[in-house]
């Protein structure tokens, strides 16, 4: 799911592989492919000032497109190879986030069923927690 | 392809620059001639949606699904759909602020009921549930040809600091 070369500004993390035409529009989705068994997903996204709203933070638009990314990555990795799209996704935004540090992202599959995939996740940036979100995946055909 | 609407957009919105939009070069959809001031560059960056006022004082917005928004199976980014909800739930939460009060968005929760196609044009009517003193609760069916596709609601912080 990840091409081979880690990322010049993030060591360790590399381009999603697979990312869709609308992620490739909106910017740089990165992904740590050594993270150890057992542990959450972790992911990476570097802001751009394209990324911000008319107050200076980053988007909730821009935050929730990377929740549904990261966490539906995760959903991805658990159903395969069936294929996973997202029934409803529960975002609370904790703090506003800036376009001149990394979006680091970590999401667990909270539970799978076997039409039903549970996940959870986080989006921090400086060390500061921005959103919690929650979502529910279908597994389609299932 | 002349865009009308973009010549029509004023300079500022809420006491902000607007935003140019990254793809301009279509029509303004049947029904919504008038284009959103946008004034967030995230939004201008990944949409442009319309507004028209109904008879019934209610504003409705609609937002053409265009290749920039593919998922990959031809249908539209969740995220794409969550940011257009942010906007509108946005605008319903901001009419019901006091002039010049920033409001910023809390919570918003998002279900996918059906796909959204590249070429559709996604249609909403937002609805602001309960305004208090410090919170906004706003909600919006999203439909594609009269189909529901899309539900959101948000809850939002009225923050009491000048948008201007």
């Amino acid at each position: 799911m990840t091409s081979s070369s880690s990322h010049p500004t993030l060591p360790g993390y590399q381009p999603m592989g697979a990312a869709s035409g609308f992620n490739t529009y909106v910017g740089a989705f990165l992904v740590d492919p050594a993270k150890a068994a057992g542990t959450p997903e972790r992911f990476a996204f570097l802001p751009e000032p394209k990324h911000l709203n008319g107050g200076g933070a980053l988007h909730g638009g821009l935050l929730m497109t990377l929740a549904d990314t990261f966490l539906g990555f995760t959903v991805q990795e658990a159903a395969s190879p069936g294929m996973a799209s997202t029934v409803t996704l529960n975002t609370d935004f904790l703090a506003g986030g800036t376009a001149d540090a990394p979006v680091f992202a970590e999401a667990t599959i909270t539970r799978k069923t076997r039409s039903l995939i549970f996940v959870s996740g986080t989006l921090t940036q400086s060390g500061r927690l921005l959103m919690t979100a929650t979502g529910i995946w279908k597994v389609l055909g299932a | 392809m002349s865009a009308d609407w973009l010549k029509a957009m004023p300079a500022t919105n809420y006491g902000m620059p607007v935003q140019r939009p990254a793809v301009s070069d279509f029509p303004a959809p049947e029904g919504y001639p008038t284009a959103v001031p946008l004034v967030d560059p995230f939004e201008a960056f990944a949409f442009q949606s319309f507004q028209r006022t109904n008879d019934d004082g209610t504003t409705s917005f609609a937002l053409p699904i265009d290749a920039r928004h593919d998922n990959t199976r031809g249908v539209a980014h969740g995220g794409l759909l969550m940011a257009f909800a942010d906007s509108v739930l946005g605008f319903a939460a901001w009419s019901a602020c006091p002039p010049g009060i920033w409001c910023v968005t809390v919570s918003q929760s998002s279900s996918f009921l059906k796909g959204v196609k590249i070429g559709d044009l996604l249609e909403v009517t937002p609805v602001v549930s309960r305004a208090t003193r410090t919170m906004i609760f706003t909600r919006g069916d999203f439909t594609v040809g009269g189909e529901p596709v899309f539900q959101a609601s948000s809850v939002w912080k009225v923050t009491g600091k000048s948008a201007s």
